[in-house]
């Protein structure tokens, strides 16, 4: 390919990569214009609101893809988020407190190494229980909230008027975090052997086995990755918040599915560029939807049947899409074998 | 190979119990006891306390800091000073795990329950009818549940009064402005579309309040603006930015965004929420008023708890409190309400909670706190490391038990429990 037909190539991808997000700010500015009268993004304070809930989402979509793709939906991620917020962001305020460093980074380090441990040994034990992935991870979900309960009073994470935490919500801040989380799970999807296994993986498990991937090694590392990340996620929404209860009852299931969206649709725009983005956008549209009906002032009833609609849609689209894409290569293959016996009739 | 089996197989048994366990509220807690304490005779206090110890079911329908408060008040507190064993749920949602959960402490020999959830109080009451079971619930009555009351083993329900904490709210406005203008109020209902009575209620008084305050009228009746589930703008006659929010954080997506987005309008400098959800506010108000350059002043209910300590202790940008007032809920007065008419029934001294066959509601009033001294007061106030520290107190619930009058009624008892509760905080 020469250098022309590179850049080409690379502006379409680009193009077609930040069109959804693009699309979906240009129709709710709209909206909102038409609803309350400001645009969707009118104030500094909204792009406050919309980089945490943002960077919440991408972490969360990241970390649940990592097992999700891999045959292992895992109800137990919010649960994970929570432990990681909790217990790690108590242990990083002691830190702080003992040390004097910044409180507000002490607890995302600690969330996140916390997140980490969590999944390293959550993936551990999986491997050797080797139960249903969704029953295993509703067992962990209800351990880690009744952890999360019983720890710290069951007062859980307050940072709101806690002095040093205002970093958390610096947009510099949370941009270099995204920079961080996308530059290192790109290196880690496409430039180690963790990436290609895990792609192997994704098409069979079994044959992936049988060519000599661990595919157990794989899984641990899959589920201290996403534990890492809902560390980190937790901590950008309790700094939204101000506070993070400890909830029971498995209700820290509904993040997972209520982040679904955005992880379909992350895969969907990933064709153009890889998973990664690919949820970075998706994330980036779906809250931009949010923040655009919450501006509306519909009732909450509404909203939901509003944004479930739309993810409906986009299923049915992205299936409807597949098939014609399937068929355009089956015909596109016809024309070349019938061109092909043509020539070699011919000869 | 085989050990690895059946590993796997114990841990998913494991794994499915405690899922089971989890999704039928199962019991936890002592379960000895299972006494047959539905006494006919009268007992004087150390007649009871030679008996078996009553088992009290306590079905809760969120489990918090606050719940484990009231847990401790009536494990270790009340528990052994009147012969009670108490069997406390996980947190039960919907119907059918309340109803399995009442059946499991019938099993293990309850005598009583005591129901915070209040899903179906038809259904538990004739429940308990069925097994003998007095019941006691923490849910104002609607009028066509008063017949409740009627039951021969619904003891009673206490509850702080709904239009009291409305009232306290709407003077909790009034404290809060004196000395400014009200330039626009931003009311969060919560979930009042749903039926809410206390939420109905403080919506109800704080926009009285504000009619009153600013001397204007409403174009539409008030009771319906208050259950809209739509955000809303009021009209009024003065053209006061009046802004009603439904929802909760826990309930809406994007409802701090959408809180945010109505507080940079600059319209509004008092946001008074129904709910104890204001730590979840406290950071979107605070970005506002740095953002404007505007002190937006919050009022809201709450309990006693780090939470508050933090709200009324922290400074906005502009030095004021970061919770302007609270309006706080008394507690294990209520709990303590609970378990009086239980033990009124169970000792057999039916005029204590029965008048001509029905049953009492007890009614309890509220605290406003406005200021940091206040609050520290409140907050010495029931904390578990403290049996002192108990708003009800034992010689509280003495005054209320025929155990101790034999011919207190139940009208006299309503009447203690519906004392002003600020002489306690002396």
């Amino acid at each position: 390919m020469t250098a022309n037909g590179n850049l080409k190539f690379l502006l379409q991808r680009t193009g077609l990569t930040l069109l959804i997000p693009v699309l979906v700010y240009v129709c709710m500015h709209i909206f909102c214009q038409v609803t309350s009268g400001v645009g969707l993004l009118a104030y500094s304070v909204d792009l406050k609101n919309l980089a945490r809930t943002w960077v919440y989402s991408f972490a969360f979509s990241t970390g649940v893809a990592l097992n999700f793709f891999n045959g292992r939906f895992d109800f137990s991620m919010g649960a994970q988020v929570m432990f990681g917020t909790i217990i790690g962001g108590n242990i990083g305020k002691i830190l702080s407190e003992l040390t004097g460093l910044n409180m507000g980074i002490c607890i995302l380090v600690c969330a996140l190494v916390t997140g980490l441990l969590a999944g390293w040994l959550i993936g551990a034990v999986f491997t050797k229980m080797r139960i249903l992935p969704m029953v295993y991870g509703l067992g962990i979900a209800m351990i880690l909230e009744c952890v999360c309960f019983a720890g710290f009073d069951s007062n859980g994470l307050i940072l709101f008027g806690v002095e040093g935490t205002g970093i958390l919500s610096e947009l510099w801040f949370i941009g270099l975090i995204f920079l961080i989380v996308i530059l290192v799970m790109s290196y880690f999807f496409s430039f180690t052997s963790f990436g290609y296994e895990w792609r192997a993986i994704q098409g069979s498990q079994q044959i992936a086995s049988n060519s000599g991937i661990n595919i157990f090694r794989n899984c641990i590392i899959c589920y201290l990755l996403a534990g890492g990340l809902g560390g980190i996620a937790g901590v950008f929404n309790a700094a939204y918040s101000g506070t993070v209860l400890p909830e029971l009852g498995l209700s820290t299931i509904s993040e997972v599915t209520g982040n679904l969206f955005a992880l379909f649709l992350g895969t969907f725009i990933g064709q153009w560029s890889n998973m990664i983005v690919g949820i970075f956008c998706s994330s980036l549209s779906v809250q931009l939807i949010t923040i655009g009906l919450s501006k509306s002032g519909l009732s909450s009833s509404v909203q939901t049947v509003i944004i479930y609609l739309i993810f409906v849609v986009f299923l049915v689209f992205r299936e409807k899409y597949s098939s014609a894409h399937v068929k355009k290569e089956k015909n596109a293959r016809i024309v070349l074998a019938k061109k092909k016996r043509a020539e070699l009739g011919a000869a | 190979m085989k050990n690895l089996k059946l590993m796997k197989k114990a841990a998913a048994i494991l794994v499915s119990a405690s899922m089971l366990a989890a999704m039928t509220g199962c019991a936890s807690g002592d379960t000895d006891g299972g006494a047959e304490s539905t006494a006919a005779e009268q007992l004087t206090y150390d007649e009871w306390m030679e008996e078996e110890p009553a088992v009290i079911g306590v079905c809760f329908s969120q489990i918090n800091d606050e719940y484990n408060g009231y847990k401790s008040f009536l494990e270790n507190y009340i528990g052994p000073q009147y012969n009670l064993d108490f069997i406390f749920s996980e947190q039960v949602d919907g119907i059918a795990a309340e109803i399995d959960f009442l059946e499991s402490c019938s099993a293990q020999g309850a005598v009583g329950f005591i129901d915070f959830a209040c899903n179906d109080m038809f259904q538990i009451a004739d429940r308990c009818d069925e097994l003998g079971i007095y019941l006691s619930v923490q849910m104002p009555l609607e009028e066509d549940e008063k017949e409740l009351l009627e039951y021969d083993y619904f003891a009673g329900a206490a509850y702080t009064d709904n239009a009291e904490i409305g009232e306290q709210y709407a003077q909790g406005l009034e404290k809060v402005m004196e000395g400014s203008e009200l330039e626009g109020l931003l009311l969060t209902t919560g979930i009042a579309a749903n039926g809410n009575l206390q939420h109905i209620e403080t919506g109800l008084n704080v926009l009285a309040g504000v009619a009153e305050m600013a001397d204007l009228t409403y174009t539409e009746d008030t009771y319906d603006l208050v259950t809209s589930s739509s955000a809303i703008q009021v009209e009024n006659s003065q053209s006061l930015p009046i802004y009603i929010y439904p929802g909760s954080v826990a309930n809406t997506d994007g409802y701090l965004a959408g809180l945010s987005a109505q507080l940079m309008t600059g319209n509004y400098n008092v946001v008074i929420s129904s709910t104890t959800s204001y730590p979840q506010m406290m950071t979107v108000i605070d970005e506002a008023e740095q953002a404007l350059g505007k002190d937006i002043k919050l009022i809201s209910v709450a309990s006693i708890g780090a939470d508050l300590q933090t709200a009324m202790t922290n400074q906005d940008s502009f030095g004021n409190l970061t919770l302007e007032a609270a309006v706080i809920k008394p507690g294990t007065w209520i709990i303590g309400g609970l378990v009086v008419p239980l033990l009124n029934a169970l000792t057999g001294y039916q005029d204590a909670y029965k008048t001509d066959g029905v049953s009492a509601e007890y009614v309890a009033g509220c605290f406003l706190v406005t200021t940091t001294e206040d609050m520290e007061v409140i907050n010495t106030k029931d904390v578990p490391e403290d049996p002192s520290s108990w708003v009800m107190q034992t010689s509280n619930m003495e005054e209320m038990l025929g155990m101790y009058h034999q011919d207190i009624t139940r009208e006299e008892i309503c009447e203690y429990f519906g004392q002003d509760l600020n002489g306690l905080f002396g």
